[in-house]
């Protein structure tokens, strides 16, 4: 039975994909300190590698069309196996759902309003996610395409507000670092921004053109890293050496914008860019918590978990971290490990079962 | 039932408005202290900070306008001190004195006492650069002497001395250029690139004709976060001629006849480029372009002549020349890199400068220099004769 009856269009999901990876455009922070001025290059290598395995994730959802991730985890791995490895990766989409709403609210009680407890935020946050989630794919991917045009302008009139302020030898020395920093600093733009799409796999299977999904995976991949590079570049042209000491990089070079000493103080855009991204960020990982967690559970809808789910998000999200320090600590050095688990080493083993059951058929037709 | 429910929308509707208002950051303006200058300075036990912030006096300001310009009624601004060992906290005890809380978002400039500049900055830069409320974009100074008596002395022109000194550091960076001006991220710039020397201008306070006024002079040299030495105002301008930041000046030169000439610059242009030559010594190479046009003279010669202008622009390209020549010789004096010279040898040479970048002092002392100028002389203004008989 199907829980899910929309259909969104592949363009629908394209912009879907680049509101939901712009977020991370705005929030790259946590390599800064690591990379330094020679972030972009890492960004660059990262793209390389999320393009073979983001081939990987199409290759899984092109075999089973009109599948997602849970069905494909039952059809594929057999329901004992499969029903594991679909607990574990509902686990880890609530999980990306509280730490982004953590990091979210970090950001906002770092910069805009300081004295506000935060789950005041979270609980907001979370109450208009819940109404999206309820109203399902279809509209969280047309709300995406304004959001994507709108973040994507944003931003690029910000990088060009920042023009005066850039300069170039600021992007000097070039990887002036040792390899395994470099490394370091790849598999984390590799595993937080990038490769935290394959949530995707389960809303591939709500597209119109369900086998032709590869062009608009890629294609919405390309344009928000394009995005989130120039995005980077022009932080590290405003910035130079300041870069590795501040909590937001891009918000510190919006921050030093002044044209004519009438157009200052337009960080607060950064602020709503941040506030509409994290929207389609959390909601869909939030849909996939639920529709996923219904599946595996064989419920008629998906609709009776949204509360629960919810309000165990706040609860967990407004105490997750006991400090900030914590937070970026975990995300330099514990986080990327712990997701490389599930957006490489799961999904691999998937393609591996795969393919060999494909031989074996094969094999049989023969025999 | 369809009318609850869209009551039930409405009422949604309300209570999300209410989130609108800032929760419990609302501060509402009659309870701002608006900032508009700081000054710190040493306090008087060993340890200690004392700590000025200006604010605005808004109803003196409005009573001033009304009367029709009589202005003398009441200072258009408070300073309140106070003494405590860090700035955040001495900041905080302000709240026993003022009715409203400071608020920093408007706050123009931040002034080092000589005192506290001349122990280290770093520690009194902390909280402004960490707050979420304080601005990047505050203009950096050095006092003469005490940071508490320059926000004190009164301006003639503008209501608030602050205010004051922050038109007079961007009027002096735009019209004299003998002075930088620094602000607050730049002067992070330099204090974080461990070769390079960070500068701020030096704000003094000198007998007018009526009462003191403050006075832009001079520039003051960081060696690491401590105050060293001073530029003048010429090797001011030497620096800013190789930083590339002169917009305007007037340059003085003598005709081949000996009277004197003024020249005003109308565009400049400066950069540097170091290498590292084969005996080890590092080379460097400062082209400034300069493009002026005559402003004055003195004597009645003829200064229209092509000849003439030829001889003008050289002498032009030598008086340019010797401030930069000044301004490296102050600084191999002081024995700080204000140029940046050492981090554009590590921007080009990032393997060499592992080794070199301990010993930068001794090699500053020796680096070799070569100053391209290429002035050019454009215009002579409305006339081109001086008015005197044939």
């Amino acid at each position: 039975m199907k829980l899910e009856k929309g259909i969104i269009t592949n363009t629908q999901l394209m912009f879907l994909i680049i509101s939901f990876m712009e977020f991370m455009v705005l929030a790259i922070n946590f390599v800064y300190p690591i990379s330094k001025e020679s972030t972009w290059i890492a960004i660059l290598v990262a793209y390389a590698l999320v393009i073979l395995i983001a081939l990987g994730y199409t290759a899984i959802a092109k075999k089973y069309p009109g599948k997602n991730l849970v069905e494909i985890n039952d059809i594929a791995l057999g329901p004992f196996i499969g029903k594991i490895f679909s607990a574990l990766y509902i686990w880890f989409f609530f999980e990306y759902l509280i730490h982004f709403s953590y990091y979210f609210n970090s950001f906002w009680i770092t910069y805009i309003m300081t004295e506000t407890p935060r789950i005041v935020f979270v609980v907001f946050l979370m109450a208009v996610c819940a109404m999206a989630v309820k109203d399902g794919i279809e509209t969280i991917a047309r709300c995406s395409v304004i959001f994507a045009i709108l973040v994507g302008t944003m931003v690029i009139s910000i990088v060009v507000a920042q023009i005066s302020k850039m300069e170039l030898s600021h992007f000097l020395p070039i990887l002036d670092m040792t390899p395994k920093v470099f490394i370091q600093s790849v598999h984390i733009i590799l595993t937080i921004p990038f490769c935290d799409i394959v949530v995707f796999l389960m809303i591939l299977p709500y597209t119109d053109k369900n086998t032709q999904i590869r062009k608009p995976v890629l294609l919405a991949i390309s344009l928000s890293t394009a995005l989130m590079f120039i995005c980077v570049l022009a932080s590290t042209a405003v910035l130079g050496v300041r870069m590795g000491t501040s909590t937001s990089g891009t918000f510190a070079a919006t921050r030093e914008i002044e044209i004519a000493a009438i157009l200052a103080r337009v960080d607060v855009l950064i602020a709503i860019t941040l506030l509409i991204t994290i929207f389609i960020k959390i909601t869909v990982f939030y849909y996939a918590t639920v529709l996923g967690l219904a599946q595996m559970l064989k419920l008629r809808s998906y609709k009776p978990l949204i509360v629960p789910i919810g309000l165990i998000a706040c609860a967990i999200s407004a105490n997750l971290y006991p400090s900030d320090m914590e937070q970026v600590y975990c995300a330099q050095y514990i986080w990327p490990f712990n997701a490389s688990i599930f957006e490489i080493l799961l999904p691999a083993i998937t393609l591996v079962v795969i393919a060999l059951q494909s031989v074996w058929k094969e094999k049989g037709a023969a025999e | 039932m369809r009318i609850c429910g869209r009551l039930l929308k409405v009422v949604v509707c309300i209570l999300l408005i209410l989130g609108f208002c800032g929760c419990w950051d609302s501060r509402e303006l009659n309870k701002l202290a608006i900032v508009m200058g700081m000054g710190i300075d040493r306090g008087d036990d060993p340890g200690t900070l004392q700590f000025t912030a200006q604010v605005i006096n808004v109803g003196e300001i409005r009573t001033a306008g009304e009367n029709g310009g009589g202005g003398g009624q009441g200072k258009g601004y408070v300073n309140f001190e106070d003494t405590g060992n860090t700035v955040f906290s001495t900041i905080r005890d302000i709240t026993n004195q003022s009715s409203r809380k400071l608020y920093f978002a408007h706050n123009q400039i931040l002034i080092f006492g000589r005192s506290v500049a001349e122990e280290g900055v770093t520690k009194y830069l902390d909280f402004f650069l960490r707050d979420p409320e304080t601005r990047l974009n505050v203009y950096i100074l050095v006092a003469q002497d005490s940071a508490r008596d320059v926000l004190n002395v009164e301006s003639n022109i503008e209501n608030i001395p602050a205010q004051n000194i922050k038109s007079m550091v961007e009027e002096e960076s735009a019209f004299t250029s003998q002075t930088i001006a620094v602000r607050l991220y730049e002067f992070k710039d330099s204090l974080l690139v461990k070769t390079k020397a960070a500068v701020a201008p030096i704000v003094e306070i000198s007998q007018g004709s009526d009462g003191n006024i403050s006075k832009i002079n001079g520039t003051a040299v960081f060696k690491g976060d401590k105050l060293v030495g001073t530029l003048n105002k010429t090797e001011g301008r030497g620096l800013l001629w190789v930083l590339g930041k002169v917009k305007s000046g007037i340059i003085e030169a003598r005709t081949p006849q000996g009277s004197l000439v003024s020249m005003e610059t109308v565009r400049a242009d400066g950069k540097f480029s170091s290498e590292i030559t084969d005996d080890g010594k590092v080379k460097v190479t400062i082209s400034i372009r300069e493009e002026g046009n005559l402003g004055e003279q003195e004597g009645p010669e003829n200064l229209s002549d092509l000849s003439e202008v030829a001889y003008l622009e050289q002498q032009k390209n030598n008086v340019i020349k010797s401030e930069v020549m000044a301004a490296i010789r102050k600084a191999q004096e002081l024995d700080a890199d204000v140029f940046g010279f050492g981090e554009s040898i590590h921007h080009k040479y990032p393997k060499e400068w592992a080794a070199m970048e301990d010993n930068w002092d001794e090699l500053f002392q020796q680096i070799e220099v070569e100053v391209k100028v290429d002035a050019k002389l454009r215009l002579t203004g409305r006339i081109s004769v001086p008015a005197v008989p044939e």
